[in-house]
């Protein structure tokens, strides 16, 4: 018989400790310099005539604080989520692909507590990591636009909206990437998602024609999000709580799958 | 050597990720015209201002270019090369790698050239396919500038292979090799045509995918010599990251 000696509970402790520490990794301050370049070189766009012009007649952006901030959003999703999937390939691919998946998952450790204690720290990192981007957003704006046109408020809630829809994509791509045993098929499967996202606003430079009201408003991102800045903090007291609601129900659908995965075999 | 690099290819042929490369280069392709039907008359203004040409043509290039065979090559880049040694250190194969009567130099190189032929494979078949379609579906496609302007193009694609490959054994471990493979490719892919937008040439020096797509500035004129600058500005390209990554590798520790 073995004999323990530190009581359970705080074994787990050190676990969670050990997790949320592995969690926080060099990429994420490297993400949040890629940001702030982002958040200083969107400001010059409105600068150039042809760029303003060009979001003025396609995206209808009215002012260069909109076309500033179309393109930051756009960042925004585009850092934070791709960050966010290099990091949830801890939890299965990566583990898999190494052979070190069964050696985790036949350890005294929940399945659930596995998943919870690599998701929690990851996903704090990266909310710090797209609020440093905002920070650095709203600083581009004020630098090179000036406080005229922007609307703090909106910004705020915008921005948050932007990094629920991210959790959502990558609720998504957590629950996608339990099916996959290597990277390679993992971004394949990331991509899709993200292209999923991104296409409609992409095809409506060439095709407004193919979008009703209604499909342009939900679909045509992130334009949508400027297109009704006004009432910004009404949709997002009603989508912030629904997004992450979304997130969560798929995380819980993943936990539900890695209780099933057998360890043997993995 | 060769009979190893052609192992490599056949290896690559069957792995499942090249033929989800395929499958979505071949759909982007046949799906494009669709995108680029009925363009709003404005958008094609603001091509016809950027670029050279006549419109609806040039905005096609534009397009095809831009959205398409730019975000493919992205992501077939770090697909196709970005565990290259990486995946075997992972999996604890490098000493036996090691111990085998290959230099590490070659090794890396080998698998890099069959990435990139592969892809080179998959780019030409594709653009091939193009030239037969397109022209029953967008007006005023002229082959023969298509056909030129993807030739130079392709070294520019190619050029994510070679980016994420030598990233992959800089950076020694797969996953922030590909992320910041994924990240540098997303911010030359993003302002790859910045030099037109501003009218200033120099923001696309150090850029590879502005070379790839240089020629849009004058589709009209072009002849086969204009497209020899831009292959031998993306072929130093290639090689001196390349290079990079072989020196990397030589000094691998064991």
């Amino acid at each position: 018989m073995t004999t323990r000696t530190t009581p359970r509970g705080a074994a787990y402790a050190d676990y969670t400790r050990l997790e949320a520490r592995a969690a926080l990794r060099g990429h994420h301050l490297w993400a949040s310099v890629v940001l702030v370049v982002i958040g200083v070189a969107d400001g010059i766009l409105p600068g150039v005539p042809s760029i303003q012009r060009f979001f003025e007649v396609v995206f209808d952006m009215r002012n260069g604080v909109q076309t500033i901030l179309i393109n930051d959003y756009t960042g925004l999703l585009g850092v934070v989520y791709w960050v966010g999937v290099f990091d949830l390939l801890r939890v299965h691919v990566t583990p898999a692909e190494e052979r070190r998946l069964a050696l985790y998952l036949t350890k005294p450790i929940s399945r659930t507590r596995y998943l919870v204690s690599k998701l929690v720290p990851t996903a704090a990192v990266l909310t710090l990591v797209g609020l440093v981007g905002m920070a650095a957003f709203a600083a581009g704006v004020l630098a090179f636009a000036g406080p005229a046109d922007f609307n703090g408020g909106a910004f705020a809630a915008t921005g948050l909206l932007v990094l629920a829809l991210s959790a959502v994509m990558l609720a998504i791509v957590n629950l996608a990437f339990l099916f996959v045993r290597d990277t390679y098929n993992a971004i394949v499967v990331a991509s899709a998602v993200f292209i999923a996202t991104v296409l409609p606003g992409g095809m409506y430079i060439y095709r407004p024609d193919l979008y009703s009201p209604a499909l342009k408003n939900t679909v045509v991102f992130p334009a949508n999000l400027l297109w009704h800045e006004d009432d910004a903090v009404a949709v997002a007291a009603i989508g912030l709580p629904a997004l992450l609601a979304v997130a969560v129900a798929l995380t819980a659908l993943a936990g539900l799958r890695l209780r099933r995965t057998d360890a043997i075999r993995a | 050597m060769t009979t190893f690099l052609g192992q490599e290819v056949r290896t690559l042929l069957r792995a499942r990720r090249v033929k989800v490369i395929a499958a979505v280069v071949l759909y982007a392709l046949l799906a494009f015209p669709v995108a680029m039907k009925r363009p709003p008359q404005s958008v094609v203004d603001l091509a016809t201002g950027w670029f050279d040409g006549d419109g609806s043509f040039t905005l096609f290039m534009f397009a095809y270019l831009d959205l398409n065979m730019n975000k493919v090559a992205a992501f077939s880049g770090i697909i196709l090369a970005g565990g290259i040694i990486a995946d075997e250190r992972a999996r604890g194969e490098l000493p036996l790698l090691w111990s085998k009567p290959v230099t590490r130099t070659r090794y890396f190189l080998v698998r890099l050239t069959g990435a990139l032929a592969l892809f080179a494979l998959i780019y030409t078949t594709a653009t091939l396919i193009g030239a037969l379609y397109y022209p029953t579906q967008v007006s005023g496609f002229d082959p023969a500038v298509y056909l030129g302007m993807a030739t130079v193009h392709l070294f520019a694609a190619g050029y994510a292979v070679t980016l994420a490959g030598t990233m992959g054994v800089l950076l020694g471990r797969k996953i922030p090799a590909m992320l910041i493979s994924l990240l540098t490719l997303s911010a030359f892919v993003g302002m790859a045509f910045l030099p037109f937008y501003t009218g200033s040439s120099w923001l696309g020096w150090f850029n590879p995918f502005y070379h790839g797509v240089s020629l849009i500035g004058r589709m009209t004129t072009f002849t086969p010599v204009d497209m020899l600058g831009p292959i031998a500005v993306l072929l130093v390209f290639h090689v001196v990251t390349a290079a990079l990554g072989a020196w990397k590798v030589s000094r691998e520790e064991q």
